[in-house]
């Protein structure tokens, strides 16, 4: 079991409709228990389309995507409650429920495991608080657990968003740019903790990140994403300047 | 670091958990109202249901399979059906230039100076607010029977009777809609050396162009089922063909002109739907403010000008207006004329003083009492049966692909055709209906007036959970929320206000309708209205409007308190 990868890409291509060019082409990729994976390179490169294959949330339009050892799709189908509720998303639009407080979309990240009628009771009665306060605790809103969500501030709102995975304890958490409304000091605060928690047994993390520094400092191995293919793949360790700066330059628009 | 960390770490105990003491407050208070409205009714169930009925219930809908197709009668159906138009058509026209009038007059800041001082524009003010509350409180079935006495069988009659209040309503949402975008605009424009009124012009009106033209659509689409009411007391049109042919009990000609009624219905609010979709698009943040659904529009949604569709339609309602003037054959003189004025000198004379007439006061407080729990009940009924149809009557995403898929589709499309009749007939039509199996009282008229709503209030709500973000229901899915726990925890929360909230708008509209269900002794100042009107007894009338005005405006006053609460 522990030799299984948590996820692996064969092949992959995924292409929107109404798109010129594919998100992303051919990307083979296989991640581990106790990884801590940055997806790294410029905007549009399609680390948001990996990461939502990841959460079999978009679909490939060639190759396989194994999740947690089972293909994608996984939506939908009952049997796969007990897999996807292992799959921890947090991402960029945050997809809280703003008219709830704090406390009940944290207990949210637990409904994967709920019965219909807990997830019911949860929305009256959140539980178990002191877990839910914990999770709040450790991103520093704890203050803010009866609080309307829509009510928070876009950094505190992110931050419940991640309060909720970790309140799911899953085994593959997904970020998206999980510090991208936070402030210096608060992101290393909150990447520390993500890192923290895919350092646990089974477990792993694959975060999308715009701030190479912060990826580095806090997973070890990065994936370098431009146009939809991998310019590379190493340990965090062996990543250097140049890497990077050659990842991040900027086309030239070439001459009509 | 020197790092800005917002604040000292937590301590360990998490705060108390908050109440929110005035929504508990109205909870309990709306439950009491209802439990009363349904005690003051009637709970005796063989003093309200009539057993014998059932036979007749059952031909009529049985005739809705086999409408009366003849010729003649199509061709009536046909003609009738532009009178219809027409009035609708020309009833919106006038109630959009009132309420751009009033709109302006009842911003707050046409009567402010440069500086932000109300002064002495406070008085104008009021005094248009009050001058326009005055009309919004009436039903147009209350115009249409005054004006009917003044103008005769006129096609103005069904004109200014749907103009004039709607005009007022009209006017509250502009003002609104006016205040609610940013003034910068205006500022500057005023700063520099504009007048008020070219300011806003230019300055305001540009900005909310998109939501006014989105709420006139709503309106024309509430005209034109005002148009068909008003036909059954007498204005002409399908409303008066309906009532025709109620009368010699022809159910399958009734079913022709309701099938009319509900094509063109189906018609109109198709349309102002896609008008307004092309507003709301990606309107998260929609929010039910008075101004019912079309105040909800989204301000980063593109503006009408880009939008080849919306011009299209702004076109074609600037032609047809002509038309139906010309086709109805309105001559504005008759306004003037001797007979108008002579007799509307008689009315006002009949009228004033008013005159509560028998019963006294404690009659008409009574009849008060039980006007406010028929609409009370009536939209208990009408949201009871609209929340649950709308979500079940939610266009499925994708095209069906599976026969559980295709049976979804069917049932949702079934359901939202069912909501189109229920509002498409007349609630007169369906109180004549629904007195078959009850006995006459509260109960018919709350039932009919009940079928009726939910299927407006069905049709809102869907459009508030179509505009609903989707997104927290998808990502709760990805970790493994079933979609009955998603839809729970994640799009019931983020619709229910706005689904009390429309249904406290509904109340508002039920209130005053309850003047159109009097005639089936549904209790209470509708059917008081109802007697007086056939006695022509003018000064107790003109008590009862004063009542109904009163209860009215206290009606509106609790739904606003409420609907604060949600927020």
């Amino acid at each position: 079991m522990t030799d299984d990868p948590l996820v692996s890409l064969e092949d992959v291509t995924v292409r929107y409709p109404r798109a010129d060019r594919p998100a992303v082409v051919g990307v083979t990729v296989r991640i581990d228990v106790g990884e801590r994976v940055a997806l790294v390179g410029p905007s549009g490169a399609g680390k948001s389309t990996l990461l939502s294959l990841c959460a079999g949330l978009t679909l490939p339009s060639d190759g396989e995507v194994r999740v947690l050892g089972v293909p994608t799709p996984l939506l939908g189908r009952r049997a796969q409650r007990p897999v996807r509720s292992r799959i921890g998303v947090i991402t960029q639009d945050f997809g809280l429920v703003g008219p709830l407080r704090v406390a009940s979309n944290v207990a949210a990240g637990r409904l994967g495991r709920w019965s219909w009628w807990q997830a019911v009771r949860s929305l009256v009665r959140p539980g178990p608080l002191d877990e839910i306060g914990a999770a709040l605790r450790a991103v520093g809103i704890a203050d803010k657990v009866w609080d309307r969500t829509d009510t928070l501030s876009g950094g505190e709102q992110q931050r419940t968003a991640i309060a909720r995975a970790l309140f799911q304890a899953p085994d593959l958490l997904l970020a998206d740019e999980p510090v991208s409304a936070l402030d210096p000091a608060r992101s290393d605060a909150v990447m520390a903790v993500l890192a923290g928690h895919a350092s646990g047994p089974g477990r792993a993390l694959i975060t999308s990140m715009h701030d190479a520094p912060l990826a580095l400092a806090h997973c070890d191995r990065v994936i370098a994403l431009r146009e939809g293919r991998v310019v590379f793949d190493r340990p965090a360790t062996e990543v250097t300047e140049s890497h990077l700066t050659e990842l991040y330059v900027i086309d030239e628009p070439s001459a009509p | 670091m020197t790092a800005t960390l917002e604040r000292p770490a937590a301590p360990d105990r998490l705060p108390e958990r908050p109440t929110r003491r005035d929504r508990r407050w109205w909870a309990i208070a709306t439950t009491v109202v209802i439990g009363w409205s349904i005690w003051s009714a009637g709970l005796d169930l063989g003093e309200v249901v009539n057993e014998r009925g059932w036979g007749q219930l059952r031909s009529f809908f049985a005739a809705m399979f086999s409408p009366d197709l003849s010729g003649e009668l199509v061709e009536l159906a046909v003609r009738e059906a532009g009178v219809t138009v027409g009035y609708a058509l020309l009833g919106t026209a006038l109630a959009l230039v009132i309420g751009s009038i009033g709109g302006v007059l009842l911003t707050e800041r046409i009567w402010t100076s440069q500086t932000g001082v109300m002064g002495r524009g406070r008085y104008g003010w009021i005094a248009a607010k009050v001058t326009l509350a005055i009309p919004r409180s009436m039903h147009e079935v209350i115009f249409g029977l005054l004006l009917v006495n003044i103008l005769g069988l006129d096609p103005l009659v069904a004109v200014l009777a749907i103009g004039i209040p709607f005009g007022a309503v009209t006017s509250k949402v502009f003002a609104e809609l006016l205040d609610d975008v940013p003034h910068d605009a205006e500022l500057a424009l005023r700063a520099s050396g504009a007048g008020r009124l070219t300011a806003l012009l230019f300055g305001t009106v540009p900005q909310a162009l998109g939501d006014l033209l989105s709420y006139a659509f709503y309106r024309f689409e509430c005209s034109l089922r005002s148009a068909a009411v008003l036909g059954i007391v007498g204005a002409g049109g399908l409303g008066f063909q309906l009532s025709l042919s109620f009368q010699s009990l022809r159910y399958d000609e009734m079913w022709t002109f309701l099938w009319m009624l509900i094509l063109l219905s189906g018609i109109a609010d198709r349309w102002s739907s896609a008008v307004r979709r092309r507003r709301h698009a990606l309107a998260a943040e929609t929010h039910v403010d008075d101004a019912g659904p079309a105040a909800s529009a989204d301000r980063s949604a593109a503006g009408p000008e880009g939008d080849r569709f919306l011009r299209f339609s702004a076109l074609a309602i600037t032609v047809a207006i002509p038309i139906a003037w010309w086709r109805l054959g309105v001559d504005l003189s008759n306004l003037w004329s001797d007979r108008a004025r002579t007799l509307a000198g008689e009315l006002v004379a009949d009228a004033w003083p008013p005159e509560i007439g028998d019963g006294g006061v404690r009659g008409l407080v009574e009849d008060s009492i039980d006007t406010i729990a028929l609409a009370v009940l009536s939209i208990a009924i009408a949201f009871a049966l609209a929340a649950p149809l709308a979500f079940l009557a939610r266009r499925p995403p994708r095209r069906p692909s599976s026969p559980a898929g295709a049976l979804r589709l069917a049932v949702s499309m079934l359901l939202r055709f069912a909501m189109l009749v229920a509002r498409s007939v007349p609630p007169p039509v369906w109180a004549f209906v629904i007195v078959f199996v009850l006995f006459p009282g509260l109960w018919p008229g709350a039932v009919a007036l009940g079928i009726y709503n939910a299927g407006v209030l069905g049709r809102l709500q869907g459009e508030v959970l179509e505009n609903d973000d989707q997104r927290p229901a998808r990502l709760l899915g990805a970790i493994g929320a079933t979609a009955p726990a998603a839809l729970t925890v994640a799009t019931v929360p983020a619709v229910a206000g706005r689904f009390v909230a429309l249904g406290l708008y509904r109340w508002e509209v039920a209130i005053r309708e309850t003047v159109i269900v009097g005639v089936v002794g549904a209790a209470g100042l509708g059917r008081r209205f109802e007697d007086q009107t056939s006695a022509f007894d003018y000064d107790g009338i003109l008590a009862t409007i004063v009542a109904l005005f009163i209860v009215t405006i206290a009606v509106d006053f609790a739904s606003a308190a409420i609907r604060r609460s949600l927020r």
